[in-house]
């Protein structure tokens, strides 16, 4: 007698085959990496973020979107450490993109703990030639992540193509969406990334409120993360504590270059 | 042994050109005498041509048949930039005069009139009104027709001494007595046949031409063939151990139209495959854009730079995406990036690199991938590292409305892009002063505030300048987001 639990490990293993998505080759031998925080990593199928994948973060509000790329460059940081520090980042936007909060700054990426070294910027002219730098850049197969800023309108073929590329080529995609794009996409996860209250004292490490709105092969959850800059690693933030907001000015602080 | 060249000096002593070297020294007994070397006066002529290429494209020096002491210029349609034809010619003694060249020079409506009038004119800079050429050439000794010393010789035996005297004559005779040639140089130097300047062709040191059977129209077709020349390039360049850097393709159309691509490529290249996807892509970029007219006939693709090849070690293993080995250094790192280059301009495809500056703005350089060298600075070193630097940074900062609770204080509130934001915390500031060896004098120090609203996003603004009495307000600036 054929118990339950076995048909539904049956059956569900035929699902992912069909999805030509198998958990089974997933693994931090094979291509997920970890973000470094269990209660991440347990969520996630593959015990971590696959390598060879398609992944999209966008922001909560359309003010939430420099949080966003904080959280992307954190995921991308992520992949760098898997790799020990090798490799290059492809980061493709198109100029006058949809994301207008300027370029990222060098010694701003040094300060959160990136070597801005290992950026390779690209600027394209249309919004179609994003896709083909992606493309390309998966075929070179020379970048440890690709990152790449879209615009509101991609549809399901383009993310698709992307997705499967991304698969066969074992390097992780990262699409950087406006807020609110609910179009249908192959994107294997899905971050909506808020940015949080952070308290004066831990200055440095941005918090955000992370959540997971779609994941293949695992549910959608919700987390309140603060990203350590020196040791490259999520935590499991705190709330403050509800009190009026102060604004104040710290002494000492005014100093002289130049 | 004969005197083929003499300076004004020489020449003031009675000298000539044609002497004998014996009778020269008898009338001049401490006479400095140099070996010709007319292999030597061929080149430093070519040169000068060459240089002859920043008045107009077209230069040639004088050939074989027209005396190997000269330089012609088509300066058709090039004489305005210059301030006219005699504006032109005395730029040109000056600047010549100027390396000790002494020099004739005229300007005529054929090259034949303009050698003659040079030659024999009167003075040694001439402009032949347009038109009047005919009437200026007439009185010139049939020297100016640029013949050979002996058809010259025979023609004064006859007591024919100027050109005047030969159009007087019946022109079959003529051609009969002295051959085809004299009759063509009347006729060049009147203008009744043309006489085209050959310009000099830069020297390409490698290229790969095709004439194709019948036209071709499409561009995968075109694609293929450029396939093709790629591969005989790369042969040649492979025989010298070179690699492109910059790679010309000409399309010559069946109409004479020729349309030129130009691609480049950031390490010296011998991949044929990777050279002609260059090429190829940038013809589907042209796409709709890109006219065959009615076909092209010849194709020819030159390597305008090329470079030694670094001696690459053969590897046995296939490219492998494993962690290890994802280093920046692999060939398909340098053609995507070539690639990119090609298609969006090389500035569009960047690394950062440190600058040592306080200015934020300033304190980094986009660096063109295809120019950058090794690893970049350090950026830890800097002093802002502890300061706090914005993840992203608006390209010129926008100004912003502030609300603050006393003027010198940090805001209390602000308005970017018609969006109010509250302020709940901030630090700062942090006084950043003008580069005084940059800047203009009047240029204010900045003060950069972090600051975090409501929502936790955190954003870095600047006070330019101070509050002064009788001055007004400082401005505010929205200049950087944090993550």
């Amino acid at each position: 007698m054929v118990s339950r639990r076995q048909i539904r490990a049956d059956l569900q293993a035929r699902i992912e085959a069909i999805e030509g998505h198998s958990h089974t080759l997933d693994g931090p031998e094979n291509g997920a990496f970890s973000l470094g925080l269990p209660q991440l990593d347990e969520r996630l199928p593959g015990q971590g973020l696959s390598a060879a994948a398609l992944h999209e973060v966008a922001g909560a509000d359309h003010r939430d979107m420099p949080s966003a790329f904080g959280f992307l460059l954190a995921l991308v940081m992520r992949r760098l450490k898997a790799l020990e520090g090798n490799g290059i980042v492809l980061w493709c936007r198109q100029s006058h993109g949809p994301h207008d909060f300027g370029w990222l700054y060098g010694p701003g990426l040094a300060a959160f703990g990136f070597v801005p070294d290992r950026l390779l910027m690209v600027t394209s002219p249309k919004p179609a030639d994003v896709l083909w730098v992606l493309e390309e850049a998966l075929r070179s197969r020379s970048l440890a992540a690709i990152v790449g800023e879209v615009g509101p309108a991609l549809d399901l073929t383009a993310t698709r193509r992307l997705q499967l590329a991304a698969e066969a080529i074992a390097t992780p995609v990262f699409l950087l969406r406006p807020p609110h794009a609910c179009d249908a996409s192959a994107a294997s996860t899905r971050w909506s990334i808020a940015a949080e209250q952070k308290p004066v004292q831990a200055w440095q490490n941005p918090r955000w409120q992370a959540d997971l709105v779609r994941c293949r092969g695992g549910r959608p959850h919700h987390w309140f993360l603060e990203w350590d800059h020196a040791t490259h690693c999520f935590s499991m933030a705190a709330a403050l504590a509800d009190r009026p907001a102060q604004p104040q000015l710290q002494d000492g602080l005014l100093q002289k270059t130049g | 042994m004969r005197i083929t060249a003499v300076n004004p000096l020489a020449a003031k002593q009675g000298l000539r050109i044609g002497q004998l070297l014996t009778d020269a020294r008898a009338l001049v007994s401490d006479l400095a005498v140099q070996d010709a070397d007319p292999a030597a006066d061929e080149k430093a002529l070519e040169k000068l041509s060459r240089w002859c290429g920043r008045y107009t494209p077209w230069t040639t020096p004088c050939t074989e048949e027209s005396g190997t002491d000269g330089v012609f210029l088509d300066i058709t349609g090039c004489a305005h930039l210059f301030g006219g034809e005699q504006a032109l010619l005395e730029d040109l003694r000056n600047r010549l005069a100027a390396w000790g060249i002494r020099a004739r020079m005229a300007v005529a409506d054929t090259a034949g009139a303009a050698w003659g009038a040079a030659r024999f004119g009167r003075q040694a800079l001439t402009v032949v009104p347009p038109r009047q050429h005919r009437d200026y050439v007439l009185p010139l000794p049939v020297s100016a027709l640029r013949l050979e010393p002996e058809t010259v010789e025979a023609l004064h035996r006859m007591g024919l001494k100027t050109i005047r005297d030969l159009l007087a004559l019946p022109r079959a005779p003529l051609v009969q007595r002295f051959g085809r040639t004299l009759a063509r140089r009347l006729d060049q130097i009147f203008g009744k046949e043309n006489e085209p300047i050959n310009p000099q062709a830069p020297h390409v040191p490698y290229r790969a031409k095709q004439v194709l059977a019948e036209p071709i129209l499409h561009t995968d077709h075109i694609a293929v063939a450029i396939g093709r020349l790629a591969q005989d390039l790369i042969r040649a360049l492979n025989r010298d151990g070179q690699g492109a850097r910059q790679l010309k393709l000409l399309l010559y159309r069946v109409d004479g139209y020729v349309s030129s691509l130009v691609v480049g490529t950031a390490r010296p290249s011998n991949d044929p495959v990777h050279l002609a996807r260059l090429f190829s892509e940038k013809l589907d970029r042209l796409a709709s854009d890109f006219d065959a007219g009615f076909g092209i006939e010849v194709i020819s693709l030159e390597a305008l730079v090329t470079d030694p090849l670094p001696p690459a070690q053969l590897s046995h293993q296939t490219s492998d995406t494993s962690a290890g080995t994802r280093a920046a250094e692999t060939p398909e790192f340098h053609q995507f990036l070539d690639r990119l280059s090609n298609r969006f301009g090389v500035a569009q495809v960047n690394f950062l690199e440190p600058r040592a500056s306080h200015i934020p703005e300033r304190a980094v350089a986009f660096v063109p991938a295809a120019e950058k060298q090794a690893e970049g600075g350090d950026w830890r070193a800097r002093s802002y590292s502890e300061a706090g630097r914005p993840v992203m940074l608006l390209a010129c900062a926008e100004p912003i409305e502030v609300i603050a609770e006393v003027p010198e204080g940090p805001p209390h509130r602000f308005q970017w892009r018609r969006v109010t934001y509250r302020v709940t915390q901030t630090t700062g500031p942090e006084r950043i002063a003008p580069e005084w060896w940059r800047d203009k004098e009047n240029a204010n120090p900045r003060d950069y505030y972090c600051l975090q609203d409501e929502g936790g996003r955190r954003f870095w603004v600047y006070r330019d300048g101070f509050y002064k009495p009788d001055t007004p307000a400082p401005r505010w600036y929205m200049h950087g987001f944090f993550a």
